[in-house]
């Protein structure tokens, strides 16, 4: 039986994500209660991307702030347009959308 | 057990993963099994007719701040795609021997892997009364019905307990045009986190929002009329009118299946690093967790990043036919196969009367919570857990502006955090914590007194993560 891959290291199944003027995540403060896809003007399921840690790389967004604003736990920030940000996304968690590759 | 094809292996019979709970911990489980084990049979057993919601967004959703639809963040399509089967029933026992799940309405569930992620559920005082129309917790969806219900034609509510849920219970309250009374068995609120500042800061707000507080009352009865409540008597005979009484006096672990069929459990069900229970092929995760290495006692942990981060685990190890097959071996865990949980930092993030509080490491001496008899939802025993021996504690304070702090310093390192309003300090004292990052030059800067500690450990935090 080969050794499951470790799925917790903090530094595996890492990528750079250019996330510039992005809104990014940071998974641990999310209770996906909505309210951030709720007051999105343009729909977008922002906490499927923050259930991932990802940065809203919907190209819809433009960029209001309105879910940053509205999080009451602070998961979300605006990333300023010069900076990287290296995300973390663990291969064991499944997108909401089906047919989006994880 | 012999003569049983190896389900996991062989590829060809789809292995049974049964999991009893559709909380954050069984859905993370779920998630972890379909990544692993694309032709694995999934099947979640909820008592709720629902499909998975936001539990934290309970109180948002009665206090108006989001519609009811949107706590449900996954579609049915997504269930459908990932082939994720839901059972609507009542697990009422199991059967290890056999490996089945007996269900409500006499239905039988197989299984080659059981996760129980059955969560915890709100303790009630036992005083008279208490099975009055009008008292209420907020555990669940239905819950909230309940409370909508006790809200349409009450004008006064009466709040009892402590922790996060006391808080989201007095908002909604307030959000619903009641007048909010507050009975606290002690001078302070939620004494085993906070400080008597901290703590003052919070009522402080409450009372600019009109609520009135009670120290030094305890709830003594409660009094109805036509089944229905009316008003509650303190212990000292103090008269209280109300129509609701909303009881947050924290959570209990749902061992009601674990202890029947005899895994062993203390506070929790007992687990080890890979989330397997003392019982072959069943695996706990969540708040019923008790993670434990060996005969020392481990903490419950009432957060949600934990019960995602302990799903995930059990959900990982459940596909992984070495770990499956046999029973924890308690204390022995670090050179076995599969994936680990490392409880790291709890942490957690709350909104107390409009204030962001943000809480990381070891905060508070050991020490009990009058008004939270049993473990507060949205907290951690690790919270309070004894400081290692060694280094003396020291706590600083910092106020600033819109911002109260409060850091635990340990020999040379960051041991706990309150960051209570402006949060910028909230992930750098986080990581700090958790990296075990030496203090080095700037712990005597932060000890110094009347040290601004944001101005000390921003550009810290900056350099050390640079």
């Amino acid at each position: 039986m080969p050794l499951l891959p470790d799925l917790f290291a903090d530094e595996r199944e890492r990528r750079v994500a250019l996330a510039a003027g992005q809104v990014v995540s940071e998974a641990e403060r999310c209770v996906q209660c909505g309210i951030c896809a709720y007051d999105c003007p343009v729909a977008i399921d922002v906490r499927s991307y923050a259930w991932r840690g990802l940065p809203v790389t919907d190209g819809r967004c433009i960029r209001c702030g309105e879910c940053v604003r509205r999080c009451p736990r602070g998961t979300l920030s605006m990333l300023a347009a010069d900076v990287q940000c290296l995300v973390a996304t663990p291969a064991e968690i499944l997108p909401f959308t089906p047919g989006e590759g994880p | 057990m012999s003569g049983r094809p190896g389900a996991v292996q062989t590829g060809r019979q789809a292995c049974r993963h049964v999991i009893i709970g559709h909380g954050p911990a069984g859905l993370s489980a779920a998630e972890a099994i379909r990544a692993l084990d694309p032709d694995a049979s999934i099947t979640i057993v909820s008592e709720e007719p629902y499909r998975f919601y936001s539990r934290p967004g309970l109180a948002f959703y009665l206090a108006k701040r989001v519609p009811q639809e949107q706590l449900f963040s996954r579609p049915d399509a997504y269930y459908r795609h990932w082939r994720i089967d839901t059972v609507h029933a009542r697990a009422e026992g199991l059967d290890p021997t056999a490996r089945l799940v007996h269900l409500s309405g006499g239905r039988r569930l197989p299984y080659d892997r059981l996760l129980l992620a059955t969560g915890s559920a709100a303790a009630l005082p036992n005083v008279p009364g208490i099975d009055l129309a009008g008292v209420v917790t907020l555990d669940s969806l239905s819950d909230t019905r309940t409370i909508l219900d006790a809200v349409r034609q009450a004008r006064s509510a009466v709040v009892v307990g402590g922790g996060v849920t006391a808080l989201e219970l007095i908002e909604v309250f307030l959000a619903r045009g009641l007048k909010v009374h507050y009975l606290l068995r002690r001078a302070r609120y939620w004494s085993s986190v906070l400080d008597e500042a901290e703590s003052g800061l919070v009522l402080k707000r409450l009372r600019d929002e009109q609520v009135e507080i009670h120290t030094e009352t305890e709830l003594g009865q409660v009094l109805g009329r036509k089944g229905r409540v009316a008003g509650i008597e303190t212990r000292a005979g103090q008269r209280i009118g109300c129509e609701v009484l909303g009881i947050a006096i924290g959570v209990q672990p749902r061992l009601e299946l674990a202890r029947p069929a005899g895994l062993p459990t203390r506070k929790g069900v007992l687990v080890d690093g890979h989330m397997r229970s003392g019982v072959k092929d069943i695996f706990a995760a969540g708040d019923i967790a008790e993670v434990s290495d060996g005969d020392a006692p481990g903490h419950l942990n009432m957060l949600w990043p934990v019960a995602i981060a302990t799903g995930r685990t059990a959900g990982a190890n459940m596909t992984c036919a070495d770990l499956a097959d046999g029973p924890a071996a308690h204390g022995d865990t670090a050179d076995a196969p599969g994936a680990l949980y490392r409880p790291g930092t709890p942490f957690n993030v709350c909104y107390l009367a409009d204030l962001w509080v943000s809480i990381a490491g070891q905060v508070s001496p050991a020490g009990a919570d009058d008004d939270l008899r049993h473990a507060g939802r949205g907290s951690s025993e690790a919270w309070q857990a004894a400081s290692p021996d060694g280094d003396a504690l020291r706590v600083v304070s910092g106020r600033a502006p819109g911002a109260y702090q409060r850091l635990h310093v340990q020999g040379n390192q960051l041991a706990g955090a309150v960051i209570m309003g402006d949060q910028r300090l909230a992930t750098p004292a986080r990581y700090l914590i958790e990296q075990a990052i030496d203090l080095g030059p700037v712990r005597a800067a932060l000890l110094a007194p009347g040290a601004d500690l944001a101005q000390v450990l921003l550009p810290f935090y900056e350099a050390v993560r640079a």
